[in-house]
Order: structure tokens, then C-alpha cells, then sequence
């Protein structure tokens, strides 16, 4: 193994598990090998503007701030009323309130901390307020937060296509199947839930309290429309989506409604593009460590590696699955997409993986990822919010994983399943 | 000390000023250029380059600023369970290495940007050293930002 080979691999392990952020502990590792190879220092300022010079990955703060500019207009609570009317008589009718208002969020929000802060705050203390248990309340608000990175517009699915060098419209088309799929699952062990706890369930709304809930949130309901059409119509590219995203709610908030107040802007804007920064930091520094894995042809030599020692397509997929999901409990998952990226999609070609198939199982994965215990963006928010400890969270979360990992499988397994949309 | 707190909240605040403007340079140029293409029928030229020069500006210092207010995801598991006094130490080490890389990148943009003299964007004619200059910049605030943290954080039970 040549030196820059183990700069960035174990170097880049002890870094983080040295406790040095994901985004730096990238750049070190850049840095290192152009000092031991003489290379010229500038790759690195170089890397950090081809990092950021993408109109794709300009969506992402578009998107942060979409969903920024609607929570801070109160849209998640009327999100959540409307929710209310129609799915709380059934059986566990807080759980499904949650799943439904995350689902119509997602369709807004292409970021799964993003949605679990917005439900969550209004659906944990309310499900502890009626008695339902708080670390199940959490386990449940961090469940629906990933369908955010499923349900189109999705920054998971941004950031793949830009690797991949795929239409990220397609990709998006290929969440929405299993993202539903994933809504119903939890949806069921809502259900079943309630019925083992011999839960009461809450009158059906009447008709008025249904119009008036729709009244109140049709602007809120409106918003997947304009930007999903806007995508799907032909009219705009996603960045551009997510731009008319911000707009519509700025016009909203400010204009029609005026829940939003002029000088609660500054602050909403910077919000967003603070959390971006999270995400940009790893992408931008990864165009470097891309580079270097490049030259050194890791990637290509690691995948033939593997297809020389693994013949069958449905044992190596379940190979990827399984690394995946354990590098996720130690790793940021977005840091696991660009670090692995070209690694995996040298994988699939080399199997034939069609990659908007391929795209949504990865992206499954980071979705996944993000709820499941020990680390995950969305497990930290949920704990931020109700205040519990990893471990009654862990434990309440595990049939939601189960759940996950079983809709994974099918995604991985069955091409058509996400597929289905994809024209 | 006091001092060098209130400097650094003042540079801070003056970024977060100059962050706001950029995103929503950023988002009226791209609004336009929808509005112009739809309503007009007409592409402009010069909105997405704009776009994309203020979205390297405001992630490069959103990224530098996020130091100071520690944004950035790391894997803690480990640097937790060590005891205070020695996690504090260990903390100190990662910032100054931090530093470091901030300087590094400072000092190798800024001769990133001499190397662009003369070079100017394709559409709209700017220098190139103005969307180039963001680097080194980061690069020094980031230096800026993890040095506070060596000399101003405080061991924490």
C-alpha cells in the first residue's frame, strides 16, 4: 500500500476517531498527502471553490431555507392540524398525526434534522402531554424525520447526483415509493402500538373543525405543490425549485398571512446557511480527498478487489448494505457518500447496477442512518427536544429500524420498487 | 482577554451581517432569472455566475464562523469519556491543528488568487481573484476562530 494510500484511510480513521470533525479530519488528510508527495499546496484554497462552484449543490441551502423560512411562518403547526383532522381517530392517533404532518413536510424540506426539529417540537410535547410514553414520542418524531431525505426535495439525493453524475430529478422520483412505504410501516407500528397499550382513541373531527383546519393550512398544503410541479412540470431545475420555494414562503409568511415578521429574517437566514455549512464543509473539502482517491485509482483497485472476491450481485449489495449501515453508526453518512462515492459507484458498474437504482439504495441508507442508534443528525435533535438520554431512545426506536431495514431490502432487492415512478 | 472576546464577537457579528447580505444577493439574482425566463421569456446571463460566486463567499464563511460556534459534526464518542482535565487537553490539541489548517489554506489561496491575476469570469467579466479571494479568507477566520477556542475555552465537567 503506497503512503497517500494510507493517509487516507487510516489516517483519516484515527483523525476522526480522535475526535477531530468530519470536514477537517478530510482536509488534514489532503493536506498530508500534499506535503509527503510534493504536490502544490494550492489544491487545497483550489479544492474548497470547485467544492462550492455547483449550481446543483446551491439547492441545498435553498432548501435549508425553504424549510427555515416556513417553521419560523408557523407552517409546521397548521402542518400538524390538518394532519389532525383526518388521522386522529384512528387507533394511536397522535403517532399518526406525526407521520403524516412529517410526510407533507418532507415534501418541503430536503432535510431530515430539519423535519424532526419541526415536528418534533410540536408533536413531542404534545404526545407527552396525553400521556403517551416520551422516549417512544422521540424514537417516533426521529423515525419521520428521515422520510425528509426520501420524499423529494431531498439534499441526500442532491449530493448523490452530483457525485454520480445522475438527473437528480430522477433520483428524486426514486425516494418517493419507499419513503411511503416507510410512512406506512410506522404508521402500522402506531397502530399496533395502541392497540397492545389499549390506548382510547380520540373522536373523529367534525366537519366544520375539517374545513377550518384546511382553511387555515392551505397555504402551508400548497407549498409541495408548487415545488413539486414546478420540478415535474418542466419549469425548473431543482435549485430553482428551491429558490421559487423560498420565495412562495417569504410571500406567504410576509404578505398573505404575515406570521412572519421583517425582522426575524436576518436571523432565518442565517440559520439556514449555517446548518448548509454543516453539509457544504464535507462536501467542499471532499472534492480534494475525491481527487487524491482518483489518482491513486483506490477506488477502482478497492472495487476490483471486492469483484474478484465476490461473484454474486445480490451477496455484494447486501455487503454494501451491511457496511453501510455499521460505518454509519460511527460516521457522518453525508462524510460515507462523498468519501465512498466513487468506490461504490465503481462497484456498481462493475455489477451493472442501474444507478438510479443504486442512488435510492444509498440514499436509503443515509436516511436510515440518520435515525439509527448510536449517531445519527436526527436521534441528536430528538434528544435535544425532549431532553431524553441515548439509551430509552434506542431501545423505543429499534421496531422502527427493523421496519426501516426491512423496506431497504426491498429497495435493494426489487429495482422495480423504486423504479416504479422513474419513467 | 475581555478584549480580545469582545474584537472577536464584534468580527463575528460584521460576518454574519455580510453572510445575510450574500444569501440574499443570492436568492434575488436566481428569483430574477426565474421571473425573467417565465414572465419575459428572456434568459439573463449573468445571474447564475453571480449566484455562484456569492454561494462560494457565503459557505466559505459560514464554514469559518461555524468553528467559532462549533457547527462541525465530529465523532465524540471516544474524546467524552475521557476525564475533564485530559478531554480539555485533547480538545486544545484538535483547535490547534485546526489553526494550523487555516493557515495553511490562507497562506496557499493567497497564492491561489496572485495566480489568477488577469483572469476574468466568463460571463459577467469579474476578476477571478474576487470568488478566489473567499479561500484564503476562510482560511485566516478559521485560524482566527480555533485559536479563540485553544485560548478561551474552559475545562468542562
Amino acid at each position: 500500500m503506497s503512503t497517500t494510500t494510507l493517509i487516507l484511510s487510516l489516517g483519516f480513521a484515527v483523525l476522526v476517531i480522535l475526535g477531530v470533525p468530519f470536514a477537517f479530519a478530510i482536509a488534514l488528510c489532503v493536506l498530508a498527502v500534499i506535503l509527503n508527495s510534493g504536490i502544490e499546496p494550492m489544491l487545497l484554497p483550489q479544492t474548497l471553490i470547485a467544492g462550492t462552484q455547483s449550481f446543483s449543490l446551491l439547492a441545498i441551502p435553498f432548501f435549508m431555507l425553504a424549510g427555515e423560512l416556513m417553521s419560523a411562518g408557523g407552517l409546521s403547526q397548521r402542518l400538524v392540524r390538518v394532519a389532525d383532522v383526518f388521522v386522529r381517530h384512528l387507533p394511536g392517533g397522535m403517532g399518526h398525526v406525526t407521520v403524516v404532518a412529517a410526510l407533507v413536510f418532507a415534501a418541503v424540506s430536503g432535510s431530515a434534522p430539519a423535519t424532526t426539529a419541526a415536528i418534533g417540537t410540536v408533536m413531542i410535547p404534545a404526545m407527552a402531554e396525553r400521556g403517551y410514553n416520551k422516549a417512544y414520542a422521540t424514537a417516533l418524531t426521529v423515525s419521520a424525520g428521515i422520510l425528509a431525505p426520501l420524499i423529494p426535495p431531498s439534499i441526500a439525493f442532491v449530493i448523490w447526483g452530483v457525485i454520480a453524475e445522475q438527473s437528480i430529478s430522477k433520483l428524486f422520483l426514486s425516494g418517493v415509493l419507499p419513503g411511503l412505504l416507510m410512512a406506512a410501516g410506522m404508521m402500522l407500528i402506531v397502530t399496533y402500538q395502541a392497540v397492545k397499550e389499549r390506548r382510547p382513541r380520540e373522536v373523529r373531527a367534525s366537519f366544520s373543525e375539517i374545513k377550518s383546519a384546511l382553511k387555515e393550512g392551505i397555504w402551508a398544503l400548497l407549498a409541495p405543490v408548487v415545488i413539486l410541479g414546478g420540478i415535474y412540470g418542466g419549469a425548473f431545475t431543482p435549485t430553482e425549485a428551491a429558490v421559487v420555494a423560498c420565495i412562495y414562503a417569504l410571500f406567504v409568511g410576509l404578505v398573505i398571512e404575515k406570521r412572519l415578521q421583517f425582522a426575524e429574517l436576518p436571523a432565518v437566514f442565517a440559520r439556514a446557511m449555517s446548518v448548509s455549512a454543516i453539509v457544504m464543509a464535507i462536501v467542499a473539502v471532499s472534492s480534494g480527498f475525491g481527487f487524491l482517491v482518483a489518482q491513486e485509482q483506490m477506488a477502482t483497485k478497492m472495487a476490483a478487489w471486492l469483484g474478484s472476491h465476490i461473484h454474486e450481485k445480490w451477496l455484494m449489495l447486501f455487503i454494501l448494505n451491511l457496511g453501510f449501515f455499521l460505518l454509519a453508526a460511527v460516521m457522518d453518512e453525508i462524510a460515507i457518500m462523498v468519501i465512498l462515492g466513487p468506490m461504490l459507484i465503481a462497484i456498481a458498474n462493475q455489477f451493472q447496477v442501474d444507478p438510479i437504482h443504486f442512488g435510492a439504495m444509498i440514499v436509503t441508507n443515509v436516511a436510515i442512518g440518520m435515525a439509527a442508534p448510536p449517531i445519527g443528525y436526527c436521534l441528536f435533535v430528538g434528544m435535544a427536544i425532549s431532553g431524553m438520554k441515548l439509551y430509552p431512545v434506542a431501545r423505543a426506536i429499534m421496531p422502527f429500524v427493523a421496519m426501516m431495514l426491512v423496506v431497504l431490502m426491498l429497495v435493494t432487492y426489487v429495482p422495480g420498487f423504486a423504479l416504479a415512478l422513474v419513467k | 482577554m475581555a478584549t480580545l472576546k469582545s474584537a472577536l464577537d464584534g468580527l463575528a457579528s460584521v460576518l454574519q451581517k455580510i453572510i445575510v447580505a450574500l444569501a440574499v444577493t443570492m436568492l434575488l439574482a436566481l428569483a430574477l432569472q426565474v421571473f425573467m425566463r417565465f414572465v419575459m421569456g428572456q434568459a439573463l446571463s449573468w445571474s447564475e455566475e453571480l449566484a455562484l460566486g456569492c454561494f462560494s463567499w457565503v459557505m466559505l464563511l459560514s464554514i469559518a464562523l461555524g468553528v467559532r460556534h462549533s457547527i462541525h459534526v465530529r465523532m465524540d464518542l471516544l474524546i467524552d469519556r475521557l476525564p475533564p482535565m485530559l478531554r480539555h487537553r485533547a480538545n486544545q490539541i484538535i483547535w490547534l491543528v485546526i489553526a494550523a489548517l487555516g493557515f495553511v489554506i490562507a497562506w496557499s489561496g493567497v497564492n491561489y488568487v496572485r495566480d489568477s491575476f488577469g483572469t476574468t469570469s466568463a460571463a459577467i467579466g469579474y476578476p477571478i481573484a474576487w470568488l478566489y479571494a473567499s479561500a484564503p479568507v476562510s482560511g485566516i477566520l478559521i485560524a482566527i476562530f480555533a485559536l479563540e477556542h485553544v485560548l478561551m475555552d474552559k475545562p468542562t465537567l
